[in-house]
Formats: structure tokens, C-alpha cells, sequence
């Protein structure tokens, strides 16, 4: 995935696996002018001579463009406890990221080591909660984050996050489920899922299902490379507990085969074309759907020219996204019009010269 | 596999019907099929395409209360006959009885389909002992060779002619099911991969592409290879052993060959409706329908499952 806001879940076994990975990720980030944050569970001098250690990032620990943080202080937990809080870690990158473009920065990356706050099944629960609810808002927003996980410490109970993420190291996981990045289905499957994956596979959507509430669920499954029958029940079985209905958007005939041979009740598979996102959305995605066909851009750097837009004229995005709306349709004023879209071309080439 | 030759079928009616004409043909099954739909019983018709055809235009008004399938297409392999359409049609309408007409035989059954063809009329008498309901099997005794009557009346307990109806003396089902249960030979252009364990699946579904790629194959026939090679090597969760897969094109065909250690006692398996199965059943219901024929032989200690694709249309 070529984006500028990649979440990335990243597995190590050696620290200086995860110093190269975290290089290469704040080194971008740097040059897309974002705010970095750097987080790990050792002292603030070790996780600065880590950093000092990496080409290029002295000059953005100097700048502030790049802040260093110890786990304890970025993480908010459930009271009396060692497990996340997820809702309020979402709301904390939210405003990071809100941070980051008021002061002039064309967005926010994190790069945590999460090994900390995974380390147990309940831990992993909250986790995998906020790795599926951040990953929802980086779909959206101009932020994003590498998480990394220790495997020599994790094992195997690793790939339950990781799997979360749409950018991964190649191998590293079979299969991945997580937000849809142009915000056109609720979620992407890809991968490899047979006999191997069958636990993982059930317990990382008995983690989703409370995430998404649309339903039909419309998951796009263009580049699942394969699905066995078995996991296909594994799905079914699993929407079907929870009430829940399921649209695989594939054109690949053997899955509608497969689908067919094995009588699913919960899930249906429709060809691509037929996968439709909702009827009247939101004058922002509206807005956003406008700027990605416009000017070619993921959904989240669509929203991040928009929230400029929005930051500039002092008005939220919502409101800004109504006017843009107004500004452009048929009816409205031709100076109007061309206003608006010279504003926001100017903002995105601003904002392309940093992603580029 | 100890059963008593002699099988006590109970309210099941298993007759062939061997046949030497158009008009015999339609003699026998037009008021088969009439006589069901008077007794408001749901009848389906499986039989080559140009029987069909007949039966369709000698039924006129009545075809259309009968559920028909061109057996060339849903019974291509075998294997998939119970499964996919007797069993399944017989269970949508349980607990009544229903009556089925199925000719799984026809002259141009090749020599490798012929055993699968006679495997499958034996389970039949299995897979419904016990059941109020009839499978009607047309032989056309003037184009098949002698030798396939002859296996006819060892699979049937009962045989029709032109009017006349008598018990099969022959009648053992069982034992032609050993007796076509062959060993099936090494082919000396394979490639072989050997899954050991689960994780392998995925190096087994490369190769199955990579194989199917080689031979030109459509996307699609290359999906169903992959598929056709995880279900059966996916057999090493169930047999605590390795299995051996082979890949080869034969006569026409690009085959998918399964070899483990491991018995299949359970003779129905994969014959089954979906729900209706184990596991281990389940993957091999999934082979038998996307595959264009599936052979088997086992013994204890050894298993070989073999899955063709034909390659005119696979390509």
C-alpha cells in the first residue's frame, strides 16, 4: 500500500530489527513533515540514544518535530489495571493528529513498541480493540502509526494484532482484516486463510464484530488470495452468532462456488460491481469522495486537505465539508465554484509536496 | 468393511432398469414418474442430456412439477452424485418419500469414471438403506458392454425389463465396491510435494499453482487445483501422518493425487450432504464437487484419492 499514512504492524525478534523498521518509518515521516511520536518501555536517555543513533532524526528531535515518550506515559489504562483503554487511546491520537496540522505539520505518526500492552489474553483483547479502532480513523484521519511487536517475547499471540494492520513486513501473518482505506467498504480481507488460521481467524472477528455496526458488514475481499470452505463456516458461523450478515465483495469464481456448495446463511458473496457503499453519506465524505477522484488520493489524504481547508478558515470540518457542498453544486455562483476548488487545490499541492 | 453381502434395504427400492429402446425407455419411466406425481410425491429426473430431452417432451404439461439435472453435468464425477444431488434432494423433502430416476452410466464413460460410476450405484443401497423412498438407475442395455449389466445386477437388488420386474440373485453390493477398490499405480511424470503438517497447506497451494500455471490453465482452474490440493492434503489433521500429493496431466486431464497412511472407513465419506458430514468429509464433498471425476482406493494403512480436471476447460 503506497499511502502517507501507512499503519504498519511490524514484528521483531532482535531490538535492532525494530531500530531499522523505526528508522525507515520516522525517516518518512520526516520528510512528509509529520509530528513523530517515538514510545517505548525503557528510559527516556536509552530511547533518545536509539533515536540519535537513526541518520536524520537529530534534526527533528531538535525541531520537536519528533518527541519522545516512555510507555507509561502514553498509554491510558483501564483503572487498576495493566489493559488499555481503548476509546480514550483512539480519542488521544485524534487530537495528536489535531495537534499536529494546527501547528503546521502535514499530519502525525507513532511509532510504538506495544509489546508492553500485549502481553496477556487481556491485554490483547483491549489491543486488538484499538488497533481496529485507530485503524477505522487512519482510514479517515491524517495520522498513523507502526506498532510493533516482540515476538520473542509474544510468540505466536503476536500475529492476533498484527493481522490487524493493512501494512505488514511479507510473512509475517496469513491473512489481515482491517478498515477499509478508501472508506468505500467497512473492512478489507486479504491474504491466505485455511486450516492453519482457523482459531485466529475466529477469534479476530469475534474482536470486530462489536466495531463495525453496519450490517450487512461489506467486506472487500478482492485480494484474498484464499479462503478454505472450513473458514468460510468459520464466518458464517461467527456471523450467525452474533446476528450478523456478511457481504464478501469477490469476483473470484471459486469463492461464489464454495459459497454456494457449502449453503452459507450468514454470508453472501457479490461480485465487486454489485458492492455498493451507502446512499446518502455525509457532505465529508461527499467532499472526500470529490478530492480522491479530483486530485487521486486515499481517503485519509483526502480528509487531511479537507481539515486544512477547515483549519484555515477557522470553521470545523463538518461545517467546512457543507459549505464546500454548497460552493460547488450545479446551481451555485460560478466564482463561487471556482473559489472553492482553487482554494483546494492550492491546499493540496501544499499538502502533495509533503507526501511526496 | 465386513458387511454381510446380502443388505437389508427395508422400505428402500433400488431398481435398474435395463432398456434396448427409446420407446422402452419411456414405457418404463413416464409412468414412474406420473405415478409419483399423482401420489404428490416429489420426483427428480438425473439422466444424460438427450434422455432428458425425451423424458421432458413425452411428459409435456407434467415436466414441470419434475425437478431434472443433466447428469452429464451434475454427475460428471461420480463421487458427487449422492452428495450433490440424490441425497440432497431426497433430504429437502424428508420425511416424505420421494422417487428419484438416476443414470449415472452412459456408453462414453470413460475406462478411468466406469469404477467411480459402479462405487457410487453400491453406496447408493448404503447411503439409503432404511428410507421410504426409490432410485430408478436406466441401463441401455442395447450400447453398454455386457460386462456393466453384469455389475448392474450386482448393485442392484432389483431389475426392470420391458414389463417385468425380478430380485437380483446377484446382488452384492459390497463386494463389487472391493472388488473395483484397485490399487492405483504411480504415474512416472509426476512431481510430488509432501505436506507433513498444516503449515505446509500453504507451500502445497503454491506448488498446485505453480503446476497448473505450467499447463496453461485459467484463473479459475487454477483456484480450483489449489482448492482440490489443500482439501485433500488437509487430511494430515485428521490421519497424524504426511501426505504425499502428486500432480500430472493424463489423457486430457490435469490430476491432483493424494497418498496417505490413513484408512477411509467410513464409506460414505464426502458422499454426504455438507451439513450431514465430518470434517474430514467435508473436504472430500468439496473435492467430489468441483472435480470432474475422483478415484479411490484404500486399504488399512494406505489411502490414495486421485481428483481429475478436465483440461479443454480448464485451460
Amino acid at each position: 500500500m503506497c499511502t502517507a499514512f501507512p499503519h504498519l504492524g511490524f514484528r521483531y525478534e532482535r531490538r535492532s530489527e525494530f531500530l531499522t523498521g523505526a528508522a525507515e518509518y520516522i525517516a518518512e515521516g520526516l520528510r512528509r513533515n509529520q509530528r513523530i511520536v517515538y514510545v517505548g518501555d525503557r528510559s527516556r536517555g536509552a530511547l533518545r540514544a536509539e533515536l540519535t543513533g537513526m541518520p536524520g532524526v537529530g534534526d527533528g528531535l531538535k525541531s520537536g518535530a519528533v518527541e519522545i515518550r516512555q510507555s507509561e506515559d502514553h498509554y491510558v489504562f483501564q483503572s487498576g489495571s495493566d489493559i488499555i483503554d481503548a476509546h480514550s487511546a483512539v480519542a488521544s491520537y485524534e487530537a495528536a493528529a489535531d495537534d499536529a496540522i494546527a501547528q503546521g505539520y502535514s499530519g502525525f505518526r507513532a511509532v510504538v513498541d506495544v509489546t508492553p500492552v500485549a502481553r496477556t489474553p487481556e491485554q490483547r483483547e483491549a489491543l486488538a480493540r484499538l488497533e481496529y479502532l485507530v485503524d477505522q480513523k487512519m482510514a479517515l484521519l491524517p495520522f498513523s502509526a507502526m506498532c510493533a511487536y516482540d515476538t520473542s517475547e509474544l510468540g505466536t499471540a503476536a500475529a492476533e494484532l498484527i493481522c490487524l494492520h493493512p501494512l505488514v513486513e511479507p510473512g509475517s501473518v496469513a491473512f489481515q482484516l482491517h478498515a477499509d482505506p478508501h472508506g468505500v467498504r467497512d473492512c478489507v480481507l486479504t491474504g491466505e486463510i485455511d486450516a492453519c488460521s482457523n482459531a485466529l481467524f475466529a477469534t479476530t472477528l469475534q474482536r470486530v464484530w462489536p466495531l463495525v455496526a453496519s450490517d450487512p458488514l461489506q467486506v472487500d475481499a478482492r485480494a484474498l488470495e484464499f479462503i478454505g470452505p472450513e473458514q468460510l463456516r468459520v464466518l458464517d458461523e461467527s456471523a450467525r452468532r452474533r446476528n450478523r450478515n456478511v457481504v464478501l465483495c469477490s469476483d473470484q469464481r471459486i469463492v461464489t462456488r464454495l459459497a454456494e456448495l457449502i449453503a452459507l446463511t450468514s454470508v453472501t458473496v457479490a461480485p465487486v460491481g454489485d458492492c455498493r457503499p451507502d446512499e446518502g453519506e455525509s457532505a465529508i465524505e461527499q467532499v472526500k469522495g470529490l478530492l480522491i477522484e479530483t486530485f487521486g488520493l486515499q481517503a485519509q489524504e483526502a480528509f487531511a486537505v479537507l481539515a486544512r481547508f477547515a483549519r484555515i478558515t477557522d470553521t470545523t470540518v463538518s461545517e467546512r465539508a457543507e459549505r464546500i457542498r454548497a460552493d460547488l453544486a450545479i446551481d451555485a455562483p460560478d466564482d463561487r465554484r471556482r473559489a472553492t476548488l482553487d482554494a483546494l487545490k492550492t491546499i493540496h499541492d501544499e499538502l502533495r509536496a509533503s507526501w511526496t | 468393511m465386513t458387511t454381510p453381502q446380502s443388505m437389508d434395504l427395508g422400505a428402500f427400492a433400488h431398481p435398474a432398469l435395463f432398456y434396448h429402446s427409446t420407446t422402452e425407455y419411456l414405457d418404463c419411466l413416464v409412468p414412474f414418474i406420473t405415478e409419483g406425481l399423482h401420489a404428490e410425491q416429489k420426483v427428480l429426473v438425473a439422466v444424460p442430456g438427450p434422455n432428458l430431452a425425451i423424458l421432458r417432451e413425452a411428459l409435456g404439461g407434467a415436466a414441470a412439477g419434475v425437478t431434472m439435472a443433466d447428469m452429464t453435468e451434475a454427475g460428471r464425477n461420480p463421487g458427487r452424485i449422492l452428495g450433490s444431488v440424490l441425497s440432497r434432494f431426497a433430504d429437502q423433502h424428508a420425511p416424505h418419500p420421494v422417487r428419484m430416476i438416476g443414470e449415472p452410466i452412459w456408453a462414453s464413460r470413460s475406462e478411468a469414471e466406469y469404477p467411480a460410476c459402479v462405487q457410487h450405484e453400491a453406496l447408493i443401497n448404503n447411503a439409503f438403506a432404511g428410507r421410504d423412498l426409490t432410485v430408478l438407475c436406466p441401463y441401455d442395455a442395447t450400447n453398454l458392454d455386457p460386462s456393466v449389466i453384469a455389475d448392474a445386477r450386482i448393485t442392484h437388488p432389483e431389475l426392470w425389463h420391458a414389463g417385468a420386474k425380478e430380485t437380483s440373485l446377484a446382488f452384492a453390493p459390497n463386494a463389487v465396491r472391493e472388488h473395483y477398490n484397485q490399487p492405483l499405480p504411480d504415474s512416472s511424470t509426476a512431481v510430488t510435494y509432501t505436506v507433513r503438517k498444516l503449515s505446509d497447506l500453504a507451500g502445497a497451494r503454491v506448488f498446485a499453482a505453480a503446476y497448473a500455471r505450467w499447463f496453461g490453465l485459467s484463473p479459475n482452474a487454477v483456484s480450483t487445483l489449489q482448492l482440490i490440493a489443500n482439501e485433500l492434503a488437509g487430511s494430515v489433521q485428521h490421519t497424524h501422518g504426511s501426505c504425499r500429493l502428486a500432480f500430472w496431466c493424463h489423457d486430457g486431464h490435469v490430476i491432483c493425487e493424494a497418498r496417505n497412511s490413513g484408512c477411509l472407513d467410513d464409506e460414505l465419506v464426502g458422499r454426504r450432504p455438507y451439513d450431514n458430514e465430518s470434517p474430514r468429509g467435508r473436504g472430500l464433498f468439496v473435492v467430489n464437487a468441483v472435480a470432474d471425476l475422483v478415484r479411490t482406493y484404500t486399504v488399512p494403512k494406505e489411502t490414495t484419492i486421485r481428483a481429475y480436471l478436465r483440461l479443454e476447460e480448464a485451460a
